[in-house]
């Protein structure tokens, strides 16, 4: 839901809770009530499924993810100017949307697949950040899975029919063989050598 | 067949609101939602890892708090209060 469509729900209840405070007098009449029952009762819960659909959508974004100081790295590897870096060539070359970058590949982090877990997982996050101490540098839950590359890759043609990935075709399905493998597509964020490579600027 | 009055139907329809302590906590539950709604609103626009935490805590508790305060109103409500809004 656009955050402009939030706001005007917002605003709403804002107004009628607002008249309600000045004038409670005019609950009084019928027309009052329903008014009140609008503005105290069913506007602030749509609001606020409105604005908590808005934050977790919100969630999604690149932009969201980069927003901790530890995760400022992973942000500055997608532009690195080496094909062989797999986030930064699926970024920089639109594979995945830039707005939703990390999301795109780490579904596992959200609600959406990662249920409950995840969002109890991100309150540990919000809480290393300002209070305690993160891991240095960050780790996966859990190793990476396929399943994050076939959800786009499976069925497409290049990589269906290609002769490497068609002989392991099974093992790369099963995941028991990983897509990240050393040997395979194993230049992933390798932060610890982003002072060495050179970057990517997009013209303007 | 006799008619009723209008007023012996609707006896409270064209009165004024006399009870301050419906009155009191019309306003309280009003002024908790503009407080809980204006948070949630700056929290849209504050693009900040604390900003959902914000929304949750700061603008969701106040006006949860004032959409459940008519329900615990009800039960100290006089029946026949004019200013019943959810009865």
């Amino acid at each position: 839901m656009p955050t402009a469509v939030v706001s005007a729900v917002l605003l709403i209840t804002l107004v009628i809770a607002g008249l309600v405070v000045a004038r409670p007098g005019i609950t009084a009449a019928r027309g009052g009530k329903i008014l009140a029952f609008l503005g105290l009762f069913i506007f602030p819960i749509f609001a606020g499924l409105l604005g908590l659909d808005n934050h977790i959508e919100r969630s999604k974004q690149t932009q969201f993810c980069l927003s901790c100081h530890i995760m400022e790295p992973y942000g500055k590897s997608l532009r690195v100017d080496d094909k062989s870096y797999i986030p930064a060539a699926h970024f920089q070359n639109n594979r995945v949307p830039r707005d939703e970058a990390c999301y795109t590949c780490h579904t596992d982090y959200t609600l959406y697949t990662g249920g409950i877990k995840a969002k109890v997982r991100g309150l540990h996050h919000v809480y290393a950040q300002y209070i305690g101490t993160a891991h240095q540098p960050v780790k996966l839950y859990q190793p990476f899975k396929n399943r994050e590359c076939l959800h786009c890759h499976l069925s497409a043609r290049t990589f269906e029919e290609g002769t490497t990935h068609s002989a392991v075709m099974d093992d790369i399905k099963s995941n028991q063989l990983s897509c990240v493998s050393s040997g395979c597509h194993d230049m992933v964020h390798n932060v610890a050598q982003l002072n060495h490579v050179k970057y990517w600027s997009p013209q303007r | 067949m006799t008619t009723e009055p209008r007023q012996a139907m609707e006896p409270a329809a064209n009165t004024q609101p006399e009870n301050e302590f419906i009155t009191g906590r019309l306003r309280l539950a009003g002024l908790l939602i503009v407080a809980g709604v204006l948070a949630q609103g700056l929290s849209l626009v504050w693009h900040h890892p604390l900003s959902f935490l914000a929304f949750l805590g700061v603008g969701g508790s106040p006006a949860s708090l004032s959409i459940s305060l008519p329900w615990f109103l009800r039960g100290t409500l006089d029946k026949e209060s004019n200013l019943l809004l959810l009865g």
